[in-house]
């Protein structure tokens, strides 16, 4: 009976995922084709530029990275019943330190400054989501709203470093100084893809481990599924709700400084990265589990540089991947209910 | 002031009642985008801001209505499916933006039904802040005691409330849940429509990429700090509208080489913040808050 009930539970996993997924892919073709585009050849050039080509697949790293770090990130507090939706401004946050840190101090060697850098972009995002996790774990105030008005902050506040005080005078247009080649992740051999793919990886692979198999993420996880539970368990909530949200936003950060230190280089002052938004979709559809964040990040990315690409053949802009991924999410969302009171029914009759 | 804390009083108002059922729809920022969308195309076809209006609302009336199916019948997590449909909105709005219009950017109609007096207009100060100023803005005004009374001293509003008090219980006393949720889902959207409209036609007169720029947030911020009373969102959107209407003088007042713009833009979201800290501190949500109601539930 048991393993019956398993056997049905992990299909209904899947099945809202791929609901999910298709359904958003569906309804983003029935939007195409309403709108006078050919869904087949749209999808068709999508993955074909994605895959297909060498520009495709040397923009992966800078798709794919960001995706996946920031899923990582956003996944320590969806397990926990937090809300981090303000990985957009963490992110920023974090490339701002990263930039700094990786022209401030001098042409230092690789080994040293490339772990600076990467620690200087984690306490930008911790900075950037101390105040939501402070209101929410002191005050309880409401951490989604928190979180995205930061985003905006975030926005306004590189525009304005950029613009005066950041702003490097040998260019003439408004970027920061560019970071010392020593801060630079190097890339990996044989494939146009830099070392921050291997933080991801052992990211994801940590944070399943995490969850799986560390009393703190365990507790992570109660306090995300049964508050009661752990109110009788004598967890400090609080404190628990705190260093969730506080680890996202380090996490988030952290993407942010593989992003400059890997791709970027430099800021520009009107940088707005999406990122921190798609990756609410990725993290669902890949069911809060961490290794499936990677196959599925994989596949965002690809949509989003096939999107990029697309644009430019078919003329469709690529704010059409960003519709789909609403779209998937919005149906997962639905699907998920759906399920659970499917299941629910069978498991009364 | 008022001009431009209107988008913001709205679609309080709206998610006051909203989140007084017990639903938090952080969808609303994509409704006022999609509203502001439709209302400047409808304008600029019928070359008339009031038809642009009507069709933002329209607009806000059938998404309120698709959220609500989303959120009342089938029992999605709300904040999921709110920042999903919000990023869709932000996709959907720019990726047709393009499409229609490409670079070229139409001219909008002149702005139809302004209140003007212009004997008391000329009063100095206050005179255009009172009597010189879009109808949607004494509108929004004569909500608020309106909204209140509605939510405190009828049994419509004692309903409403009882949905986000305890759900079961209004339940258990005939109250039919799914109906009245939907009914202030409706309202909430028809006033997030209404406030996404009149920023695009009436207050920013243009449509661009992300044109709310977080307004929807900052009103959901504005009903906890304010919490859950028409009356206290006055001041609240009076707050955000005061630091936004500042932030637009030092700007058009050149002081921009001594303070910089952007960080005079930061300060509406800073001032929404810091009154969540001063003001939402220990709040006590509707119990219900954010939960869907499913009838099997304890």
């Amino acid at each position: 009976m048991g393993s019956i009930n398993l056997l049905v539970s992990s299909i209904k996993t899947a099945l809202s995922s791929i609901i999910g997924i298709a359904g958003g892919m569906v309804a983003g073709s029935i939007v195409l084709w309403l709108t006078g585009f050919d869904p087949a050849n749209v999808y068709y050039t999508i993955f074909a530029e994605a895959w297909g080509t060498s520009f495709g697949l040397g923009n992966m790293s800078i798709m794919m990275m960001p995706l996946l770090i920031i899923g990582v990130g956003l996944l320590f507090c969806f397990k926990a019943g937090t809300w981090n939706i303000g990985a957009q401004g963490q992110m920023i946050l974090g490339a701002l330190f990263a930039n700094i840190a990786g022209y401030a101090l001098g042409p230092l060697p690789a080994p040293i400054l490339i772990p600076i850098v990467l620690i200087a972009s984690v306490v930008g995002g911790v900075l950037w989501i101390l105040p939501a996790a402070v209101m929410k774990a002191k005050w309880g105030i409401n951490e989604v709203v928190t979180t995205l008005l930061l985003n905006f902050l975030g926005v306004y506040l590189l525009m304005y470093l950029v613009k005066s005080p950041l702003r490097y005078p040998k260019e003439y247009h408004p970027i920061t100084q560019p970071i010392y080649p020593s801060a630079q992740l190097p890339m990996l051999p044989g494939i146009p893809i830099h070392t921050g793919l291997i933080i991801g990886l052992a990211l994801s692979v940590f944070a399943y481990i995490f969850f799986t198999r560390t009393t703190l993420g365990f507790q992570f996880r109660i306090i995300g599924s049964n508050l009661k539970a752990a109110r009788y368990a004598g967890l400090r909530i609080p404190w628990l709700i705190f260093y969730s949200l506080i680890i996202s936003g380090a996490l988030c950060g952290l993407a942010g400084g593989v992003q400059l230190s890997g791709t970027m280089r430099f800021l520009d002052p009107d940088w707005v990265p999406w990122y921190g938004f798609q990756a609410v979709p990725l993290v669902f559809l890949a069911r809060l589990n961490a290794i499936a964040l990677i196959p599925f990040s994989f596949f965002f990315a690809s949509l989003l540089i096939g999107g990029d690409l697309m644009h430019r053949i078919v003329g469709l802009p690529v704010f059409f991947v960003d519709v789909i991924f609403g779209l998937m999410l919005i149906l997962f969302a639905a699907s998920e209910s759906i399920g659970y009171v499917r299941l629910k029914k069978r498991k009364e009759t | 002031m008022l001009r431009v804390a209107t988008p913001i009083l709205l679609a309080a108002l709206g998610e006051c009642y909203v989140e007084n059922a017990g639903i938090l729809n952080l969808g609303i920022e994509g409704i006022m985008l999609f509203s502001a969308f439709t209302s400047f195309l409808g304008a600029v076809a019928a070359n008339s801001s009031l038809i642009g209006l009507l069709v933002g609302l329209g607009t806000g009336l059938l998404l309120g209505l698709i959220l609500a199916v989303l959120y009342v019948t089938l029992k999605s997590d709300q904040i999921v499916v709110g920042i999903a449909f919000s990023l869709s909105a932000i996709g959907f709005t720019s990726l047709y933006f393009r499409l229609l219009y490409g670079t070229t950017l139409p001219k909008l109609p002149v702005k139809e039904w302004v209140v003007n007096i212009p004997e008391l207009a000329a009063i100095p100060i206050i005179g255009r802040a009172f009597f010189n100023q879009p109808f949607l803005v004494y509108v929004s005004i004569a909500l608020v005691p309106l909204f209140y009374y509605i939510l405190y001293r009828t049994r419509f509003g004692l309903k409403v409330r009882t949905l986000g008090e305890n759900p079961m219980v209004a339940d258990t006393a005939g109250i039919n849940v799914f109906l009245y949720r939907y009914i202030v889902m409706l309202i909430g959207g028809l006033l997030a429509g209404l406030g996404g409209a009149y920023l695009s036609l009436y207050q920013v007169s243009l449509f661009q990429d992300n044109l709310i720029q977080g307004r929807g947030y900052v009103a959901i911020a504005i009903v906890m700090f304010a919490r859950w009373n028409p009356l206290k969102i006055l001041g609240g959107a009076l707050l955000y509208g005061g630091a936004e209407a500042f932030a637009g003088a030092i700007q058009a007042l050149g002081y921009l080489r001594t303070i910089p713009a952007e960080i005079v833009l930061m300060l509406p979201y800073i001032i929404t913040i810091l009154g969540l800290v001063a003001l939402a501190r220990r709040a006590r949500f509707p119990p219900a808050f954010a939960r869907p109601y499913r009838r099997e539930m304890k």
